[in-house]
Order: C-alpha cells, then structure tokens, then sequence
C-alpha cells in the first residue's frame, strides 16, 4: 500500500467505517511505515483532542449588544452601516479620501514615534458631530474589602430626585433616586470579570463604565492591537488592558471606528491621544478614576 | 429545545415581537458564540460575529421555513457572516502608507490580541486549548469551516453535506485531508501534547 493511499483512509479507519480487509493492509503498511503510523496516531490524538475542547462562555455583554443592533436594525429602511456605504460608489471616493488622509496623518506622526497608530474613520461621510451633555455628576470610588471582594462605590449628585438604575450586562444592580449626594454600593465582581455600568436617566443613557476587577498598582504598557473598534469597545480595551477604570460620559457616534496599534506606552500617553482623536474631553475624578466626556 | 417550542417564538417574532426575539437569542447565543470563536480564532471577533449573524437571522426570519431546525439554520448563518466579515477585512481598500502600519499577515495579529490581558497563569490544559485554537486558526476558511463544524459543532458528514450543498463523499474527504493539514501545523507542539 502507498503512503498517499494510507493517508486518504485515516479517518476511515480511525472511524472503523473501512472494511476489513482493507484495514488489515493498513495495518501492514504501518507496522513497516514509521511517519505514516505517527501521522495515524498524531489524527488519533487530535481527534481525541477535540472531543474534549471545552465550550466557551461568551462575554456578559454579549446578549444585551445582540439586542442593541437588532433594535437599531428594525426601521423599514435601516441605516445602512459605514462598510456598506463605503462600496457604494458614490460614497466610494469621499471614503477613500477621509482614509488617505488619516492615513497621511498617521504616517507622518509614526515617523515621529513609534509607539502608536491610531487611525479613526467616521461613517457616512459625516463628522463626529457634537454631543450636547446633560449628566448626573458622578465619581467611582473603588475599595477591597476584608474578603478581598472588589467593590464600587458610585457617588451620584442630581439638583432635584431623579430615578436613576445601573445596569451592569443585562442585569440591574442598582435603582433608586438620587438626590444630593447619594451613594450606591454596587454588588461583588467575582475576579476577572469586566463590569460595564450604564446609569440610565431619563430613559437614556448618560454614562459607561469600565471597571477592571482588579485594580493594578504598578504602570503597565501593554502590547494592543485593534481593528475597526467602536468607541467604546477601544476604551473597554484599554481599561482591562491597562487594569485602569474608565469612565464615558456622553454618546459618541456609534458609526466611528478605530483602528489602535500600540507597542506599549504609559496610560496618560495613551489616553491624551486618544481623547485627541475620538474628539473627548479628559479628566480625573478626586479617586483618581479617569473621565472622558464626549463633546 | 424542542423545534415546536421555537416555531411559536418565531411565529411571534415574525409579528414583530422583540421579547420572543430576546428569548430566541437567549436559546441560542451560547452555541452562536462558540462556533463564531472556533471560526473567527478570538473572542472579539466572534462576539462582532454572533451580533451581525443575530442582526441578520433577525432580518431573514421571514425566509425561515417554519418546519425548519432553527438551529440548523443559524449555524449556516454564522457561517456566512464569518466569511462575509473575513472578505470584508481583507479586500478593504487601505491606502497603501497605512498598509505599512499593519502588521504582515492575520496569524501574527491574532497571536498579539489572544494574548489575555490577564494576571492568571494558564493551566496548561487551557494552553493546549490555546494551541489548538490557534492552529485551527490557521487553516484556510473552508477547512476550518469544515472541522469546526464537525468537532465541535458535532454535525454528521451528513447535515454538513447538506448545509455546504456538497457530496457526502467530497465532505470526508476534505475532511481527511483537513485534519491531516491540522496535524501537521501541531507536529511542532508535540511536547505539549504528550499523553
């Protein structure tokens, strides 16, 4: 028997779907033929392998990020997204163009330092267009407890009672009203998970968070590369990367991508770069959580 | 899950029902997900993935055969949305200055962000897991599509055959070939995978 031949009927025969005779000829031919018997047994071992391969779990944020872009999906004529504007020829050329310049741009800075490439590309031709911010002050205040449970204190401020419920997934953690000065604890983060605390007022959404379940002491420069990121999945990024908190205020534009590749610079670094090209605004709550508002 | 159980959900979908759709997605979004990460390589992905799929099996319900596997139906959807997002990202016209930017070829991008920004040290059963993703991640789309769906999607050649529109014959036999390929991209690893 031919190796090639013995090769095409390795599964067959780890299937037991071969006839006998056939199998005894494969097994003569492996008895004398060393890579054809460890090809059989390496298919063996990854077949095994495979069967066992554990399922994954997805992200908590998954389910409620499926309804978002179903709900954004359902009028009539739904927008069409930045990817199926771009082949359209008509918007073909004006994308282009946006490209090769930020492409140009980011050249040129690169040339300066080779730390960061960032590019961001806004869809349908539009720019990132001003956001007016009305929003509940509010300040993150990070404490371990004696168990070592990582917990968030949330101070809120609102000029009269307001109904405010933070949501963490699809899952509420907190409702209440706020008035002056209210403070909510939010519930335990089992290690590793990413919380992501939207405080809904009025019915819309004010203000996200990123809370890594640890708090880092010491200065990471992680290695990050991302492509065609939203906004707020690029600080979702950085804030487990970096094991920092961050805090969104305002809404973005959902249509604007962003491509980041970082060879691992200090956080500020990173952060005034960003704020400069996604159009935000930093600043640094008293317990030292960082802020972005969207302008 | 019963197919009956779904019919009725999707019947009440198709009248615009966005809770029927929520628990429709509930039903599902585990074993979306697990394929779109056995696919797509990493886990940013196949979430981008399963959202799209989700999007669009929302917006096709109305060519959904009522008597039809749901589930079925979904894993091909995923599937097309994989290869439609991966023909997306390859052919996109980048102008050429910020092609030099990007980092040569897929397999290197993708080692880089499957990199676990994590302080736990892996086991070393989720390193062979790891391995093991990642060298399937290095097969062309078909043939993972192909191993995918059959060790770990735990299709027949039979239900494969029949999603992919292809002889029963031709699916083992790219198959075979499939998983020798696999073998080979492993046979480096060998030590890890000692038994």
């Amino acid at each position: 028997m031919r190796c090639e031949h013995f090769r095409e009927l390795i599964s067959a025969y780890i299937e037991r779907s071969i006839a006998p005779p056939l199998a005894a000829k494969m097994d003569e031919h492996a008895a004398e033929c060393a890579s054809c018997r460890a090809e059989l047994e390496g298919v063996r071992e990854l077949w095994q392998m495979m069967a066992e391969a554990k399922r994954v779990e997805p992200p908590v944020s998954l389910h409620s990020r499926i309804m978002q872009e179903v709900y954004a999906s359902v009028p009539a004529a739904p927008a069409p997204r930045w990817w199926e504007l771009a082949w359209r020829p008509r918007f073909a050329f004006a994308v282009a163009a946006v490209l090769a310049l930020l492409a140009l741009v980011v050249w040129s800075y690169n040339t300066q330092s080779n730390a960061i490439a960032l590019s961001v590309v806004s869809g349908g031709g539009s720019p990132v267009s001003p956001v007016a911010v009305s929003t509940l002050p509010t300040r993150f205040e990070p404490f371990l407890t004696d168990d070592g449970d990582l917990r968030w204190m949330l101070k809120m401020n609102a000029s009269h009672p307001t109904s405010v419920e933070v949501v963490a997934g699809a899952q509420a953690v907190w409702s209440g009203s706020v008035a002056q000065e209210t403070t909510a604890v939010l519930p335990a983060v089992p290690q590793g998970t990413v919380l992501d605390v939207r405080v809904v007022w009025d019915g819309s959404n004010v203000l996200r968070a990123w809370l890594p379940a640890e708090i880092s002491q010491e200065q990471r420069k992680p290695v990050l590369v991302l492509k065609q990121r939203s906004i707020e999945e690029t600080l979702a990024h950085i804030a487990r990367a970096y094991g920092v908190p961050l805090v969104l205020v305002g809404e973005t534009d959902p249509l604007t991508r962003v491509n980041l590749e970082s060879t691992g610079v200090a956080l500020d670094e990173m952060l005034t770069r960003l704020a400069e090209k996604l159009d935000l605004q930093i600043s640094r709550a008293e317990d030292g959580t960082t802020v972005l508002t969207a302008r | 899950m019963t197919p009956s159980d779904d019919s009725q959900l999707i019947e009440r979908c198709r009248n615009g029902d966005r809770e029927a759709f929520d628990e429709l997605v509930r039903r599902y979004e585990r074993q979306a997900y697990n394929l779109a990460y056995r696919l797509a390589g990493n886990y940013d992905d196949a979430s981008d993935v399963v959202v799209e799929a989700f999007v669009r099996a929302f917006q096709g319900l109305h060519t959904f055969r009522g008597d039809a596997n749901f589930g079925t139906w979904l894993h091909r959807v995923v599937v097309n949305t994989f290869l439609d997002m991966r023909k997306r990202s390859k052919g996109r016209q980048h102008v050429s200055l910020e092609e030099q930017l990007e980092l040569d070829g897929d397999t290197l991008t993708r080692q880089i962000e499957d990199t676990s920004p994590g302080p736990q040290e892996l086991v070393e059963q989720e390193e062979r897991e790891e391995v093991l993703q990642r060298a399937i991640a290095q097969l062309s789309p078909d043939r993972r599509i192909l191993i995918v769906l059959y060790h770990f999607e735990n299709l027949s050649y039979e239900e494969i055959a029949q999603m992919l529109k292809l002889p029963v014959g031709t699916v083992k036999s790219r198959l075979n070939r499939a998983r020798l390929a696999l073998r080979e991209i492993l046979e480096p690893s060998r030590e890890l995978f000692g038994r």
